[in-house]
């Protein structure tokens, strides 16, 4: 379980993270989202007591962060953002580091890191020198090395940032095991979607201060709510427009600069095909039919604007 | 083995050694200590022979002068040693903890639950490992020395154990700037920037003492009793300075934790008392402090200290703040020696302290 009462931090005249407060219960799965500078990685380093609170505070499976530093690191797995990694050590040499320094006793060591390895995909490496392995592999092996004491918590700041497209997957595929393990998770990320499909709660945080938090299916309700569609037509783009306007489950139409006609969908989610068929049979000739990407600055924009009206 | 001592470690000091035991396994790992210690013992050995060489040559034409060339080689060899531990050990502990800070491995560490004791002991006791294993390539050299002559076995020790000292205080003193400097390149500058201002600073001031006021290495003093005077005061004030600030971190650390005291006030009285006494002192008083500042001084210097253990005139200029000749005199050897030592140990522990305080006021 992790507490957040009014944590403040500055920097100088800068306030970093701002009056936060929110609650993570335990097995909940938290995604903690933000543009860059938003405090995200502050909040998460005062929660792994790497830094220390200016006000407010914060408890992590009931220990204070600032009063028992030692009782929050024993129970936590902390994985930053950006982290090296030592040249010349091999994979199961870094873990058993990481597990002396969680104090694990020794002879309990081989069999942890044979399964944290096993957990990350990473058993055929042990023998392998850490500065040898790949991007995505060196970011599941910190993750291995955040599991290596078996935290109740784990505070995952960016872990799928900077990775290609298939070592993202396996990440995602990673923690999907950890959230079925039962641990209390805070996960930051950009992107979204990733979140919703993880995480059972989420946070948004902008400029030090919490926007918006709540229960993921909740705020995915919200933003199914004003979904963008892109439709691009080979004839009677004009005519369409007015016709997608009178359509129910569209809010607006309007043509774009590109020539494609953008709507804001409101209907069901997933139920978007009923548009595609109804411009089909009306005889109109779809060329493209999609939903805009729905990046974090659209995302957050939208979010953001809806809490403000 | 290892694990049986690491969980005694943790029971008896409260010492994580798994700090120290990754610093083992990264540094002596690969052909770079490898090649450290060829060079060592290359050089090392290098010094030695090219000292024997010529008193050799010398000796095939004049006759047999084996102790002299014993020990010339052996000063040789020391001197040598004295100068690579200088330059290796403080830039391997001024990269120690800033490498960390540059390879963003540290902000993960400190997320676990080592200590900031544990971090900074384990890599210098890793560090001061590694500095023993070269002076121990250099044993056999030594030896050769004793078998030429005019060295004794305890000598041996008495160089070599200053010279551990010596590296203790070199590694403390760059572990000190590494937990407090951000880049490793800083670090390596300041520890050697500082290594070189006390070996100059205590190679001149004693000259010039012992030049003025004391008759000194020559029998016309130069400098006016005045000057000479205003000198000693000047860098005793100093030293009160460092001994009070030293003497305020433990009993900040040991008796009153958190509470600031006036360190300015305090000092300004120190030094202040210290002008006092030197303008109330008559001439025997202030003889008597130059001679101190001179035996401190010297002492404080590397090359001195090490010059003085092995060769009479400095031991003399130390002792009785005017040169002598030959040899040092067992019982005054064996006195140098200790209080050399003590000095070097006892500074290497203060820098200790002040590393691990400076590294966790850097993270707090």
């Amino acid at each position: 379980m992790i507490e957040l009462r009014g944590l403040t931090k500055r920097f100088g005249n800068l306030v970093a993270v701002n009056d936060l407060s929110f609650r993570i219960e335990r097995g909940d799965a938290f995604g903690f989202v933000g543009p860059n500078g938003a405090g995200k990685t502050t909040t998460i380093k005062m929660l792994a007591t790497l830094l220390s609170p200016d006000g407010g505070g914060a408890n992590v499976n009931g220990h204070d962060v600032v009063k028992d530093p030692e009782a929050v690191r024993a129970c936590v797995g902390y994985m930053p953002d950006f982290f090296g990694v030592y040249d010349d050590m091999k994979v199961w040499e870094y873990l058993d580091f990481f597990a002396a320094a969680y104090r694990v006793p020794a002879p309990k060591r081989p069999d942890l890191i044979r399964d944290v390895l096993e957990l990350t995909d990473l058993s055929e490496r042990s023998e392998e020198y850490v500065d040898a392995l790949s991007r995505g592999m060196k970011q599941r092996l910190c993750l291995a090395k955040t599991l290596v004491h078996d935290p109740e918590v784990l505070l995952l700041d960016e872990p799928a940032s900077g990775l290609d497209p298939r070592a993202r997957i396996e990440i995602r595929e990673l923690l999907q095991e950890l959230v079925k393990m039962d641990k209390t998770i805070l996960i930051s990320s950009h992107i979204l979607p990733e979140l919703s499909e993880l995480c059972n709660k989420i946070g948004i945080i902008e400029g030090g201060k919490l926007v918006l938090a709540g229960d993921v299916k909740e705020i995915s309700a919200q933003l199914a709510g004003g979904l963008r569609l892109i439709i691009r037509l080979g004839n009677r783009i004009e005519e369409a427009c007015g016709f997608l306007a009178d359509y129910p489950s569209i809010a607006s139409a309007q043509l774009g600069e590109d020539g494609a006609v953008e709507c804001v969908y409101n209907g069901a989610e997933g139920d978007q095909h009923s548009i595609l068929t109804a411009l089909v049979q009306a005889g109109f000739q779809v060329q493209s039919f999609s939903e805009e990407a729905t990046n974090l600055e659209t995302l957050y924009m939208r979010l953001t604007r809806g809490v403000g009206s | 083995m290892v694990e049986a001592l690491e969980a005694g470690f943790y029971r008896i000091f409260r010492f994580n050694p798994c700090v120290a035991v990754h610093e083992l396994r990264m540094r002596m790992r690969g052909w770079r200590p490898f090649v450290v210690l060829l060079a060592y013992a290359a050089v090392a050995s290098s010094a030695a022979v090219l000292a024997w060489m010529p008193l050799a040559l010398e000796q095939h034409r004049f006759g047999p002068r084996a102790m002299e060339i014993g020990r010339s080689t052996f000063v040789a060899l020391a001197h040598t040693q004295l100068t690579l531990i200088l330059l290796i050990v403080p830039a391997y502990a001024a990269g120690a903890v800033t490498m960390e800070r540059e390879k963003r491995t540290l902000e993960m560490l400190r997320a676990t639950l080592v200590t900031p004791s544990d971090i900074v002991t384990g890599k210098l006791f890793v560090i001061l490992a590694f500095g023993l294993v070269l002076l121990i390539t250099s044993v056999p050299v030594a030896s050769w020395c004793i078998l030429l002559g005019g060295v004794a076995p305890e000598e041996i020790f008495y160089v070599y154990s200053y010279l551990f000292s010596v590296a203790f205080f070199g590694a403390a003193l760059g572990m000190l700037y590494s937990a407090r400097m951000r880049r490793s390149m800083g670090a390596i500058v300041a520890a050697y920037g500082t290594l070189i201002t006390i070996s100059v600073l205590s190679f001149i001031i004693p000259m010039i003492i012992a030049e003025a006021l004391l008759g000194g290495v020559s029998s016309n003093p130069t400098l006016g009793v005045e000057v000479a005077f205003w000198v000693v005061l000047a860098f005793s004030a100093v030293a009160a300075w460092m001994v009070f600030l030293i003497a305020r971190a433990v009993a900040a650390r040991v008796l009153a934790r958190g509470r600031r005291w006036t360190p300015t006030g305090l000092g300004l009285a120190i030094s202040l008392g210290l002008l006092a006494v030197a303008v109330l002192a008559s001439g025997p008083l202030v003889r008597a402090v130059s001679r101190l500042s001179i035996t401190a001084f010297v002492i404080l210097n590397p090359y001195a200290a090490l010059a003085a253990l092995m060769e009479g005139d400095i031991a003399s200029l130390v002792v009785h703040g005017a040169p002598g000749g030959g040899h040092a005199p067992t019982g005054l050897q064996f006195e140098l020696w200790a209080v050399a030592t003590a000095i070097f140990l006892l500074l290497a522990v203060a820098l200790w302290g002040g590393a691990t305080t400076a590294f966790s006021r850097r993270h707090e």
